[in-house]
């Protein structure tokens, strides 16, 4: 049952979701790919959307993937019913657990267990996002590699543009005016329009 | 996110005062679950109890879910179109980049000793090359993690009572 498992599933994303929106990344990104929810680059315009809407990033991720997987399968109630399966799977976690901690007051942040926790879970969700940005780097620059699966076809969509329009991001993300490193919103636009122009008017 | 919880609750509406907005920045921060549905829930609850943890919840998802499927329509027509493709795939090469500067935002922003690192590196290196699933990974590393902090803060006690002397 697709609805129940979209639940589920991102049920368990919410519960394992430590340190900020990008830390889902590498979940969803795992289960997304082993159900065939969505191709990786479908996903990957999802994260660039999702970033450039208002509205935390795991609630937009959410919603895109409920709406994706149930539009599929049953149409538009389909999509809607997707969407509030995705959207509460990933909320009733933080619900579950910011009530209980209000509600017994511990000095839950002193508490060696939570410290415990949160100094193993931490370097790992970092290890994780590490993995995504690997995946993600893949899907644009070389999209028939499947690290698991590596055969000598695989190199054959090497995309050299791409590769260089990265590392050009990589420069302008690192650029500082007024002290202020730029927006992702203001990246993100002007990766649409070189993408407009790189792939659009001159076709490389 | 965060600058604007507190603003509204702190200073517009006086639903918090500055000391539990501190304590809702440490809980939001280190549960699990996304860091704004964190705070809204914890808000909620301490002004109306369940409740008012769930409409608060339910007030913030709205607005993306509403946006979220309005443009998914938008896409789904463009998805083929010739410009379209080329404008996204310029905006996938700035994915790359946006999720690499997440990760260094987030490796550099705290100490990390020997465990850290070995656990983030064999976190990737599992998440990569094998079909292990990432949920196990988090949850043996963080029981390993429980493990050695015990531990060490056993072994750091004595030291501590000595200082005391």
């Amino acid at each position: 049952m697709i609805f129940l498992s979209l639940f589920w599933e991102f049920l368990k994303i919410g519960l394992f979701t430590i340190g900020g929106g990008y830390a889902m990344l590498p979940f969803i990104m795992q289960v997304v790919s082993q159900q065939g929810w969505m191709e990786s680059q479908m996903f990957v315009n999802f994260v660039a959307i999702a970033e450039s809407t208002p509205g935390p990033f795991a609630i937009n991720i959410a919603t895109f993937v409920g709406m994706q997987t149930g539009m599929e399968l049953f149409g538009f109630w389909g999509g809607v019913l997707g969407v509030i399966c995705a959207v509460s799977g990933v909320v009733l976690p933080s619900l579950v657990i910011i009530m209980a901690i209000s509600s017994v007051f511990v000095r839950f942040e002193n508490s060696k267990l939570v410290k415990g926790f949160l100094y193993g879970a931490k370097p790992a969700a970092m290890g994780l996002i590490f993995s995504a940005f690997i995946s993600v780097c893949l899907t644009v620059v070389l999209p028939n590699v499947h690290l698991d699966n590596l055969s000598n076809s695989s190199f054959d969509g090497f995309s050299l543009v791409s590769l260089v329009l990265v590392a050009i991001f990589v420069l302008l993300s690192q650029i500082k005016i007024n002290k202020k490193k730029l927006h992702p919103l203001i990246l993100i636009c002007i990766s649409a329009v070189l993408g407009a122009l790189i792939f659009g008017v001159f076709q490389l | 996110m965060l600058s604007v919880i507190e603003r509204e609750t702190v200073e517009n509406h006086k639903w918090l005062t500055h000391a539990d907005m501190m304590s809702l920045v440490v809980i939001a921060e280190s549960t699990p679950g996304p860091i704004a549905v964190n705070a809204a829930t914890y808000v909620g609850f301490k002004q109306r109890g369940f409740w008012g943890a769930l409409i608060a919840t339910f007030g913030l998802v709205l607005p993306s879910v509403l946006i979220i499927s309005c443009l998914y329509f938008v896409i789904d027509a463009l998805i083929g179109n010739y410009w379209f493709d080329a404008v996204f795939k310029g905006i996938s090469c700035c994915v790359v980049v946006l999720v690499l500067n997440a990760f260094i935002k987030l490796a550099f922003s705290q100490k990390q000793d020997w465990y850290g690192w070995t656990a983030m590196v064999v976190a990737s290196i599992l998440s990569l090359f094998t079909n292990f699933s990432v949920v196990l990974v988090l949850l043996i590393s963080a029981v390993v993690g429980i493990c050695i902090y015990l531990v060490k803060t056993k072994e750091k006690l004595p030291l501590d009572k000595e200082d005391n002397q």
